[in-house]
C-alpha cells in the first residue's frame, strides 16, 4: 500500500510540473511523460504478477490445472498489449501501436496453444469416432 | 414355477452389464421379490449409490475457478483500453470453459447411458418371461399382443438409448462448440428448437404406445375370458363327473401362477424404479448446476458462456424426455403385465 501511494503520489507531481516544461519544452515533455507512464506501467506489471500469483494459489491452481494458468497468461499478455499500445498511441505513433496490437494478438493465440489442442482433440473425439 | 421366476433372475444378472445393476437384481433375488425386506435392501443400495452420484463433480470446481477468474478480469477491464485485447480474454475464457464442461458431460451423459442400457438388457431377459407367465394363465391373446407391445418397447428402448441419444448428444453439443468458436450465442436457439420438436416427437410416440397397447390389451383379455370359459364349458360338458372339477383345479393352480406373476412384476418394477431414480436425479442435479454456472456466466459478462451453459442443459433436457419416455413404456408394459389376470381364473 505504501509502494501504491508512493507510486500515485510521483505521477500527480510529475503531472503537475510537466505543466510548466511543456509550454516550453514540448518535446521534452513528452519524453518525460513517457518515462513517466512506462515507470508506472513497470510497477502496475510487477503487481500483475502478484495478482496472477494470489489467483493460481487461491483458486489452488498447480500447473495445468483445467489450463486455468493459460488464461492467466493469456491475460497477462493482453494488459501489457494494451498498456504498451496506448503509450505509443500517447506519443502519437499509431502504427506503432497497431503493430503492438497485432503482435498482442498473435501472442494471445499462442498463448492459448494448449486450449486449442484441448478442444480439438475433444472435438476429434466427439465428432469422429 | 418358482423355477421359472429364479431362472428370470439369474438371466437378468448375467444379461445386464453394470455393477449397480447387477447388485441390485442379486438383493432382489435374496428377498425373492417379496416383502418389506426387498423394499428396505433396495432402499438402502440406492440411498448410498445416490450418495455417490449427487456428489459435486470435479469440472464443477474447474468451472468456477474459470468463471471467477472473468469476474475477477471484469474488474480490470476499464484499465484495457483495447476492445480487441479483453475480447481475446472473453473468448479464450469461454473455450476453456467449453473444453471442460463439455468433456464432462458426455461422461454424465455416458453414465446415465449405461444405466439405460442396463433397463433395456433386463427387458431382453423379462420379454419371453412375461410371455410365458400371461401364457400360462390362458391369456393367449394378451400374451401375443404383450409380446408384440415389449418387443416393439425394446426395439424402441435399444434405438434411443444406443443410436439416437448419442447422435442428439453429440448434435447439440457440437453446435455448442461451433457457436463458440464463431463467438456467437445465436446456435442456443437452433438447439432449442431441436429440443421443443424432440420433446414434441416423444410424447407423440409415447402417446401413441399407450393408445395402441391399451386398446389391444382390453381387446386381447375379452377374447382370453371368453375362450377360457367355452374351454371350461366344453370340458365341464365332454367329461361326465370329474369334468365340473377342472376348472376349479385351474382356478387353484392358477392362484400360484398369481404369486410367481406378482414377485416377478413387482421385482421389475423395484428394478425399473431403482435403476432409473438415479438416472433421473442425476440429470436434476446436473442441470442444475448448469443453471447456476450459467447465472455465473451472466454475472461475469460472458454471454457465450452463458448460452454454452443454456445448450448444454438443452442436452440435460433431451436425454430426461427420451430415457422418461423409456422408464413409461416399460412401466406400463409391466404394469399389463401384473394387471393381466390368469384367464382360466376368471
Amino acid at each position: 500500500m505504501t509502494d501504491f501511494t508512493s507510486v500515485c503520489a510521483l505521477a500527480a507531481i510529475a503531472s503537475a510540473l510537466l505543466l510548466p516544461i511543456a509550454k516550453r519544452e514540448k518535446e521534452l515533455a513528452s519524453v518525460i511523460s513517457a518515462l513517466l507512464y512506462l515507470s508506472v506501467f513497470a510497477y502496475a506489471a510487477l503487481r500483475l504478477g502478484e495478482l496472477i500469483g494470489v489467483l493460481q494459489s487461491s483458486l489452488g491452481i498447480s500447473e495445468g490445472t483445467a489450463h486455468i494458468d493459460v488464461l492467466l497468461k493469456i491475460a497477462g499478455v493482453s494488459l501489457l498489449t494494451s498498456a504498451a499500445a496506448t503509450l505509443c498511441e500517447e506519443n502519437g505513433q499509431r502504427a506503432a501501436a497497431r503493430a503492438v496490437e497485432l503482435l498482442g494478438a498473435v501472442e494471445t493465440v499462442l498463448c492459448a496453444k494448449p486450449i486449442l489442442d484441448d478442444l480439438f482433440s475433444l472435438a476429434e473425439r466427439t465428432f469422429l469416432r | 414355477m418358482e423355477h421359472t421366476y429364479s431362472d428370470f433372475m439369474r438371466d437378468a444378472s448375467q444379461s445386464v452389464n453394470g455393477e449397480y445393476a447387477k447388485r441390485l437384481i442379486e438383493t432382489i433375488r435374496k428377498t425373492d421379490g417379496q416383502g418389506s425386506d426387498l423394499f428396505s435392501s433396495v432402499g438402502s443400495l440406492v440411498q448410498s449409490g445416490l450418495g455417490e452420484l449427487l456428489q459435486m463433480p470435479d469440472w464443477v470446481g474447474s468451472a468456477a475457478a474459470i468463471l471467477l477468474f472473468a469476474l475477477l478480469f471484469r474488474l480490470l477491464r476499464g484499465a484495457v483500453k483495447s476492445i480487441g485485447a479483453y475480447r481475446a480474454v472473453d473468448y479464450f475464457t469461454n473455450l476453456l470453459l467449453a473444453a471442460v464442461v463439455i468433456r464432462a458431460v458426455l461422461e454424465t451423459l455416458n453414465d446415465c447411458a449405461a444405466y439405460m442400457q442396463d433397463i433395456s438388457l433386463f427387458f431382453g431377459a423379462l420379454a419371453p418371461v412375461i410371455g410365458l407367465l400371461t401364457a400360462s394363465g390362458g391369456n393367449v391373446a394378451a400374451a401375443g399382443t404383450g409380446s408384440l407391445a415389449l418387443s416393439v418397447f425394446l426395439a424402441v428402448a435399444e434405438w434411443v438409448v444406443n443410436r439416437f441419444a448419442p447422435i442428439v448428444f453429440v448434435l447439440i453439443l457440437g453446435l455448442s462448440l461451433i457457436g463458440l468458436a464463431a463467438g456467437t450465442s445465436t446456435t442456443l436457439s437452433l438447439v432449442k428448437g431441436v429440443r421443443n420438436l424432440l420433446f414434441g416427437a416423444f410424447s407423440f410416440v409415447t402417446a401413441i404406445f399407450f393408445i395402441v397397447v391399451g386398446c389391444q390389451n382390453v381387446a386381447a383379455a375379452n377374447t382370453d375370458t371368453i375362450g377360457a370359459r367355452t374351454l371350461r364349458l366344453l370340458v365341464s360338458n365332454a367329461v361326465p363327473i370329474v369334468g365340473g372339477t377342472i376348472g376349479d383345479t385351474l382356478k387353484l393352480v392358477s392362484g400360484s401362477l398369481v404369486t410367481v406373476k406378482n414377485a416377478t412384476g413387482l421385482s421389475s418394477v423395484v428394478f425399473l424404479l431403482a435403476m432409473y431414480c438415479p438416472v433421473l436425479l442425476k440429470l436434476w442435479f446436473s442441470g442444475l448446476l448448469l443453471s447456476l454456472l450459467g447465472f455465473l456466466s451472466e454475472c461475469a459478462e460472458l454471454e457465450n458462456g452463458k448460452s454454452l451453459f443454456g445448450q448444454v442443459k438443452c442436452a440435460f433436457d433431451f436425454a430426461l424426455a427420451a430415457y422418461t419416455s423409456v422408464f413409461v413404456m416399460g412401466m406400463l408394459n409391466i404394469g399389463l403385465f401384473i394387471g393381466c389376470l390368469p384367464a382360466v381364473a376368471t
